[in-house]
């Protein structure tokens, strides 16, 4: 319905820097298009970094929120895409480290087949038991890879997220987590390289 | 052999994977990995990791989420009444986060609404004077504030806040608004404030050591397009980062809300580890139970889960190993030796047995070694001050707590040395503090470590220099550098080489975060470097090995004081077995 409405801002003609300005002058139709616009991109990498919807859903709303309050402090020097990545990864961040140090369960994630428990086993019957490897056993692999992916450090999982998932070349990466280049290619070798490790039983046949 | 050729491979593997390899390169890696079966295999595991990472489906937002959004931006906004709005606030989850920043970063501002206007032109002044860490602080504390329509907030402040914006020129605006709106502030407004904080003081402060919550109007509200952006700050800290008169208050308000006894939490097992010591759990909680075998320990499986005790101190643990009895020997631990675990009961009986406990986060030995049986040595079983490799002396650390076998909670030493500024660069600048100066400056670095359960071992005064060893919980290792930071304190921490690379890695995150990493050789280096700059007449965030300061110029030789805070640990911890003398018999 929102799609529909307000003339002045949804014409696809609209450009995201008219758009951006409205925002930044208070204009609420303005910032619902720029959401909807951006929605699925935030709530995806969120839900990529978090594991869980609820969390995801959560940051997604607090990004936006956080986006329109600082919307004025957008300048247009970087792409509003990687502005807005960099909403998303601090928060997520925060959110992480607050789950991380009440700790109750890293990662509930929806997609994961398996609970911790099974997967210790899958552990030691994969690495006694090789099994040859069909169709099933590239479905098992990409599972255990969203499951193995929250393993890794949040640090990690965004470098890997924002490289593989998202295709943000090394500078943007860069400019997203305000780092030097080359702490962006260091991070992302080691965090696939983790991956790689955590991924070892499934690999390693 | 390839071996050489293997390594190049594995140097060249990002590049390769990449494709920005030069031709000549990329045809010798595929040579390479035509021959060598095992590169063959770790590339094709790489690139099978990046095929499935961009396979993984993508997920559209929640149809719902949109409007939520804006709901929370607009409509909700506007029909619910502020004090719902406001009380939305205080759900559990918000105010574990909240409190869990008040935890971390530290600051008290003690607002009016309490102390009534004359503390808060102090408060001021001490807000001004700490500013680059302060912002910092503020920076997380408003992931609270919150925008609402103008509409829907009671005319007469939208008004106020209008007015008063209007007035305030824009330099003198950050000073100014406190004041202006605050004492013009409409009556159901400051209700309204004082129904959160005192909920908040309700909720929050049972939980949190030494919290202190007050409210706070050093934030102005502001007026952005239709929106009244409103802070509702939730402010709270330790005290002791205000002058001294607001402190005096603050601590009284301290006995109030103070944390006495721990609550009942589902806070699960407690996780410390020296270079991350910023969790703060509180309460108190029995983790496992501890053996203690003739030369051995021994801690029942129930106690312990494997995932925890690697989390803990770098550990590993073989799963695979097969369940048979081993025999752990603290004094092979001693000698440098991996660290094992012990998987099934070691052979003998147990001597003595304890509970482990973790309290405030710091573990803690509970009513160990209660004797059972024979007797054992009273002398101390490991003196953790042998280690020679700092590494290694974490991570049996970690492991001593874990245990529950240390004497005393983990302290780890921290040497501060107040300095006026390297020499070189003080004659460079002209730059004086005088001892007067300093040794205000030491008074509050103790004053900070006694509030974070510290205490200092000695001070060494010369003439431009003022060292204070000091031990502190590992736990409050971070708190306190943030305090000290909050104070304006310009900190430099030093890494165990093992995490420097880790350390390097994150120097940028640091930064944001205040923090800078140095290793010892940097800090060396720095100063000789910049001081060759400085005389080449080159800008100081050129210089290379200046790590983090480089960023903000000027820091490194600002005429300030400056302290070097070695995080070095050199923890003296003694593990005793039970004393012959308090042995009953079985």
């Amino acid at each position: 319905m929102t799609d529909k409405a307000q003339p002045d801002v949804n014409s696809s003609a609209t450009s995201e820097e008219s758009l951006i300005s409205q925002c930044q002058e208070g204009n609420l139709q303005a910032f619902d298009h720029l959401i909807l616009r951006y929605q699925d991109m935030v709530y995806n990498l969120a839900y990529r970094l978090l594991g869980n919807e609820d969390d995801a859903q959560d940051l997604t709303q607090e990004v936006f929120l956080t986006c329109f309050r600082k919307i004025n402090t957008f300048k247009g020097q970087s792409r509003f895409s990687t502005w807005l990545y960099r909403i998303v990864v601090n928060h997520a961040k925060n959110i992480w480290k607050y789950r991380e140090r009440r700790a109750v369960k890293k990662h509930e994630s929806l997609d994961a087949p398996v609970g911790d428990e099974d997967d210790e086993r899958a552990y030691q019957v994969a690495d006694c038991n090789p099994s040859p490897r069909d169709h099933a056993a590239a479905r098992e692999e990409l599972s255990l890879l969203k499951e193995r992916l929250y393993r890794l450090s949040m640090d990690h999982r965004q470098v890997l997220l924002l490289r593989y998932v998202e295709g943000l070349s090394y500078e943007e990466i860069a400019e997203v987590l305000h780092c030097t280049l080359g702490t962006v290619k260091s991070r992302i070798s080691r965090a696939r390289r983790e991956l790689r490790k955590a991924m070892g039983d499934v690999l390693d046949h | 052999m390839t071996t050489e050729q293997c390594k190049t491979f594995l140097q060249l593997l990002d590049d390769y994977l990449d494709k920005t390899l030069e031709p000549e390169r990329q045809a010798e890696i595929e040579r390479h990995i035509e021959q060598c079966a095992r590169c063959r295999h770790e590339l094709e595991a790489h690139q099978r990791i990046i095929a499935s990472l961009k396979q993984l489906e993508k997920k559209s937002a929640p149809v719902t989420l949109h409007t939520e959004v804006m709901a929370r931006l607009q409509g909700r906004a506007a029909s619910i009444p502020w004090r719902s709005r406001i009380q939305s606030l205080l759900s559990p989850r918000r105010l574990r986060v909240a409190m869990e920043i008040a935890a971390v970063f530290i600051v008290v501002f003690i607002g009016w609404q309490i102390f009534n206007s004359p503390s808060l032109q102090v408060t001021l002044r001490d807000r001004k004077a700490t500013t680059p860490g302060e912002a910092r602080y503020l920076g997380t504390a408003l992931e609270t504030e919150r925008a609402a329509p103008l509409s829907s907030v009671p005319a007469t402040l939208g008004e106020t806040v209008a007015k008063v914006e209007a007035e305030i020129s824009k330099d003198a605006m950050e000073e100014e608004a406190a004041f202006g709106i605050t004492t013009t502030e409409p009556p159901e407004k400051t209700e309204l404030k004082k129904e959160v904080y005192e909920s908040l003081a309700r909720q929050v402060a049972p939980q949190v050591e030494g919290v202190v919550i007050v409210p706070s109007t050093a934030t102005p509200d502001k007026v952005a397009g239709d929106q009244l952006v409103i802070k509702e700050e939730i402010v709270g800290g330790r005290a002791g980062l205000s002058p001294a008169p607001l402190r005096e208050k603050a601590l009284t308000l301290k006995e109030e809300f103070e944390f006495r006894e721990a609550p009942e939490q589902e806070t699960p097992p407690v996780q410390i580890s020296l270079s991350e010591a910023e969790a703060i759990p509180t309460g108190e909680e029995k983790l496992g139970v501890l053996e203690y075998h003739a030369g051995q320990l021994y801690a029942p499986p129930e106690s312990m889960s494997v995932e925890e005790a690697e989390k803990l101190g770098d550990l590993h643990f073989d799963m695979k190993a097969k369940p048979e009895a081993k025999v752990v020997d603290y004094s092979a631990i001693l000698s440098s030796e991996a660290p094992q675990v012990v998987p099934e009961l070691p052979t003998g009986p147990a001597i003595a047995r304890g509970e482990i406990v973790a309290k405030n986060g710091i573990l803690m030995q509970s009513e160990l070694p209660q004797p059972l049986g024979s007797p054992v040595a009273d002398k101390p079983v490991a003196d953790v001050d042998a280690f020679k490799d700092q590494d290694l002396k974490m991570a049996f650390l970690g492991r001593a707590e874990q245990k529950g076998v240390l004497e005393k909670p983990s302290m780890s030493s921290a040497s501060v040395v107040i300095s006026a500024a390297p020499g070189e660069a003080r004659r460079l600048f002209g730059s004086y503090v005088s001892a007067e100066d300093l040794s205000k400056q030491s008074k509050a670095v103790e004053r900070i470590l006694h509030q974070n359960r510290g205490k200092v071992l000695s001070m060494k005064e010369s003439k431009d220099e003022i060292t204070i060893k000091s031990l502190l919980p590992a736990s409050a290792y971070r708190k306190f550098v943030d305090q000290l930071e909050l104070k304006g304190f310009t900190i430099k921490r030093e890494v165990p080489p093992k995490l420097l690379d880790r350390a390097r890695e994150e120097e940028t995150d640091a930064s944001k975060a205040g923090y800078r990493y140095y290793s010892q050789m940097q800090i060396r280096d720095s100063y000789g470097e910049s001081r060759k700059l400085i005389q080449k007449g080159e800008p100081m965030r050129e210089a290379p090995g200046l790590g983090l300061v480089e960023k903000r110029p000027g820091v490194q030789v600002a005429p300030t004081p400056v302290i070097i805070f070695e995080s070095s640990i050199s923890i003296t911890i003694i593990i005793q077995g039970a004393s012959p003398s308090s042995a009953s018999t079985p």
